[in-house]
């Protein structure tokens, strides 16, 4: 018997059908990854099953019979457990008392400390969760994390567990870990669901794959093990996409972008060390790390967000100083890391987006005025250049998807011909056929002579785009080596701060 | 649009409610408001002339609204505003009206903007937040000229506090002989439209707009936010100080203590209501003229309180400030969660 069942599930928000007649079923002891495109449904229906939405239509059974479940504590009770994107999580708590926070464990008014302890202890031992249950929860790796919320799922005696986009955080070694992980939960009789856009990481675990496209429901009885790489991306996106492009400089010219000494303190913390590094013409330098190891920092002091300690930062020869415009003006553009934050004002329209920090140039500009027909003409050319999905250039940007926002954003940059590209999680929440297409488009504009310095989470992203790699380790540029060398497990090494030495070991082994 | 237009709706209501509490009956004193107050010519000045000083301080809190800055101080700046070019008025003798009346009307706009532009450089020196200072700044001001007309240039046979009266080359010409509508309606208008394009055309209005709409955003772009800032604070306070101006030198012809009619809060009514767009503003003051001087003539005809105007007014700004009150009166959600609750509650009452 399946353990969840869901029927006929449909959901809308203001503007869109989110999920549209989906049935859904997961049955004891499985991993299944629910597979689709950003927007295409697949956090929607399970916060529907967690309680975090209400469905507009649509039948859940648990165990066969049907259930009402409005809010979160609904589903607790039931035993469905939902592990979030970003963990809900006090780091100055001890990982004990993050598990039991919402259940602690009561004797009169007090906390049952030593029930409290013996359970944990107990459920770390039956698991192999290799956590130290007395640490504080802010000495943690992102991992040890992610495991603590796992293990809180556990103490509330989940049988469902759903995890969002669950190694969108993790190093490729701490996905190895997770997975582990999920096997033993698998082997104990656990149903987990995984949401997930990745495709490599549902080849390596789930047991059966869901695709979603567009909110409906397009397979859900993939076997991973039988379906290759570009079937399931094909099944996600509705047409063929080639995946992972992978070309390498065939021109490298002189330096295009040196940054020296580059060093920043704040609040006493050292966050940017010594970093130097010079980019040719024709070359991108990819950074690879782990979030919060300065990488904002070093994009806020490179682009004159930031003014550092100490910095030279030499653009084609010529040293730049000044606020942002100066940078700008010196020709180095920049793809801000959050799109909808940094680089776009999504109540405006899409041509009023295209001008944004080049509205004083003489191109848009004349005596103070705007020039409303160049600046319409460039949003259509532009629009359909980089295959903007828009009725026309005033649509409001806010209106476009996550794909076609950060085109605006991409096409703003590489339209002004930079001699310098500052690019910042370029794919970010974007889908797999407009990612492959803006890095075709980095890509394009390297080969155009183009330095390029590639700042991203995604580990793979850099091992695609970059010529070289440089490891960012705790504020500091702590390797380098040309593209093709390293394995992404080994990358993965350095990134958690391991030595080259180390890695020489590593290799061995794979 | 949509929006304050409910909101304005929803104001008349509540409006409607306080008018139908003191005895009178609210459709018959509405109809009677728009009715008189285009009932003759004099009557129809009378509503320009009451909504020209809305005008100026309406597109002042508009302009710096644009740019996500709360400028609570427009009443202290039309004060400053009033009070200078009322001492130009007085103390600058023997020149021409055409060049007397422009330095009067000049005098004004710049102590407003002076003003204006002191509390974003507080903001952008030292962090302070305009919300709190532009308050205080109001207090201080209008402590400062309340002792200026009381002491130091106070008129010489009055026991009131006021200064002289202006000189003649200083004062702007009616439109219509025995009412206060002055020329200085057409200023008004013209700067509305002014301020429009500056806003829609202009690379400093599109600046403007970036930052009202996402500072972040301008901040990446390179965007000098700070001077954004100052530009459009003193544009601000400078329309606050124009309303204080005209006031003195088309209507009042001195500084009286005490003259304003809270010209410059009811700016954030008025820019409220026009969705903080300059052109709008000047229509939506002519809206306010309109109950202003129609209540007050139908005060003295009968004794229903004109203060039902102040009501409407501030809650114009209440429901446009909080607009998912107003979804949630308008969508009826209260009205069905209140049936629900008492059929559960006759439900549960019939059961015992």
């Amino acid at each position: 018997m399946n353990v969840v069942e869901m029927k006929n599930i449909s959901k809308s928000f203001p503007g869109t059908k989110a999920v549209d007649a989906v049935d859904f079923y997961l049955k004891p002891g499985e991993i299944l990854s629910i597979l689709g495109e950003n927007g295409a449904g697949k956090t929607t229906l399970m916060k529907i099953l967690y309680g975090m939405h209400t469905m507009d239509s649509g039948e859940i059974r648990y165990r066969g019979r049907p259930v009402q479940i409005k809010k979160p504590a609904d589903a607790i009770n039931l035993g469905i457990c939902m592990v979030h994107q970003h963990f809900m999580l006090v780091s100055a708590f001890t990982v004990a008392d993050n598990i039991i926070t919402g259940n602690e464990p009561c004797k009169g008014i007090f906390v049952d400390r030593k029930k409290e302890y013996q359970t944990i202890e107990d459920l770390i031992q039956t698991f192999h969760f290799n956590i130290d249950p007395y640490t504080k929860l802010g000495t943690l790796s992102v991992g040890e994390q992610q495991r603590v919320e796992i293990l809180k799922t556990l103490y509330r005696e989940a049988e469902v567990i759903i995890l969002d986009e669950p190694t969108a955080v993790l190093t490729p070694n701490e996905a190895k870990d997770l997975f582990v992980v999920l096997d033993q939960l698998r082997q104990r009789g656990k149903s987990i669901v995984i949401i997930t856009h990745k495709l490599k990481e549902t080849k390596a675990i789930a047991d059966r794959v869901m695709v979603l496209r567009d909110g409906r429901m397009i397979r859900d009885d993939v076997d991973p093990k039988q379906a290759t790489f570009s079937e399931l991306s094909d099944m996600m996106v509705g047409r063929h996409v080639e995946l992972g492009v992978v070309e390498r400089t065939r021109k490298k010219g002189e330096v295009m972008f040196s940054v020296r000494n580059l060093s920043l303190e704040e609040k006493g913390q050292k966050l940017l060390q010594d970093i130097n590094f010079d980019i040719r013409s024709g070359e991108i330098l990819g950074i690879a790390g782990i979030e919060g190891n300065g990488q904002s920092q070093l994009l806020d002091c490179v682009t004159g967000q930031k003014r550092p300690q100490s910095m030279t930062v030499i653009v084609n020869g010529k040293e730049i100083t000044g606020n942002p415009n100066a940078f700008l003006r010196s020709g180095l553009a920049h793809i801000p890391e959050d799109r909808n934050v940094m680089g776009l004002v999504p109540t405006m329209g899409i041509s009023d987006n295209l001008i944004l920090g080049y509205q004083d140039t003489p191109e848009f500009s004349n005596h103070g005025l705007l020039r409303r027909q160049v600046i319409t003409e460039q949003a259509e050319a532009l629009i359909e250049e980089f295959l903007i999905k828009a009725p026309d250039a005033q649509t409001k940007v806010g209106a476009l998807s996550g794909g076609n926002a950060q085109k605006v954003v991409v096409a703003r940059a590489i339209s002004k011909c930079p001699n310098v590209l500052i690019v910042a999680q370029p794919t970010r929440g974007v889908d797999v056929g407009a990612s492959e297409y803006i890095r075709g488009r980095i890509r394009r504009l390297r080969d155009e002579g183009a330095a390029i310095l590639l700042i991203s989470a995604d580990l793979d992203e850099v091992m695609q785009l970059s010529d070289r790699i440089s490891v960012m380790y705790e504020g500091r540029l702590a390797f380098e080596t040309p593209a093709d060398v390293l394995t992404d497990v080994e990358l993965g090494l350095l990134m958690t701060g391991g030595s080259p030495e180390e890695l020489k070991g590593t290799v061995h082994e794979y | 649009m949509k929006k304050p237009v409910l909101a304005f709706v929803l104001a008349l209501t509540v409006g409607g409610i306080m008018i139908a509490v003191s005895g009178y009956n609210p459709f018959w004193v509405y109809y009677q408001v728009f009715a008189l107050a285009f009932s003759s010519p004099k009557n129809v000045a009378s509503v320009l002339a009451q909504a020209t000083p809305l005008m100026f301080s309406g597109i002042g809190y508009a302009i710096a609204a644009k740019c996500g800055l709360v400028n609570l101080g427009l009443e202290g700046q039309m004060l400053s505003g009033a009070m200078t070019s009322a001492l130009l008025g007085v103390y600058l003798r023997g020149l021409p009206l055409i060049i007397h009346l422009p330095i009067c009307i000049l005098g004004g706009a710049a102590a407003g903007g002076l003003v204006g532009g002191l509390t974003a450089y507080l903001k952008n020196r030292f962090g302070a937040r305009e919300i709190i200072t532009t308050v205080m700044l109001n207090e201080i001001i209008a402590l400062l000229v309340t002792y200026m007309c009381n002491d130091p240039f106070r008129a010489k046979d009055s026991i009131w506090g006021m200064t002289e009266e202006i000189a003649v080359t200083a004062r702007i010409g009616k439109l219509m002989k025995n009412t206060q509508l002055t020329y200085a309606i057409f200023l008004a208008v013209i700067l509305g439209i002014v301020l429009e394009i500056v806003l829609k055309k202009s690379t400093l209005g599109y600046k403007m707009q970036v930052i009202g709409q996402n500072l972040r955003a301008a901040q990446t772009a390179g965007i000098q936010v700070n001077r954004v800032f100052l530009v459009s604070f003193a544009l601000s306070g400078a329309m606050a100080g124009l309303c204080g101006a005209v006031m003195i030198l088309g209507v009042n012809y001195k500084f009286i203590d005490g003259f304003s009619d809270s010209y410059g809060w009811s700016g954030i009514s008025v820019a409220a209501l026009a969705a903080y767009d300059p052109l709008m503003s000047v229509a939506s003051a002519g809206l306010f003229g309109v109950l202003k001087a129609g209540s007050m003539i139908l005060n003295r005809m009968s004794s229903v309180p004109k203060e039902f105007v102040s009501v409407i007014q501030a809650f114009v700004v209440v429901f446009v400030a909080a607009p998912r009150m107003v979804d949630s009166i308008i969508s009826l959600n209260w009205l069905r969660k209140c049936f629900r609750r008492s059929v559960r509650a006759a439900g549960r009452g019939g059961k015992t």
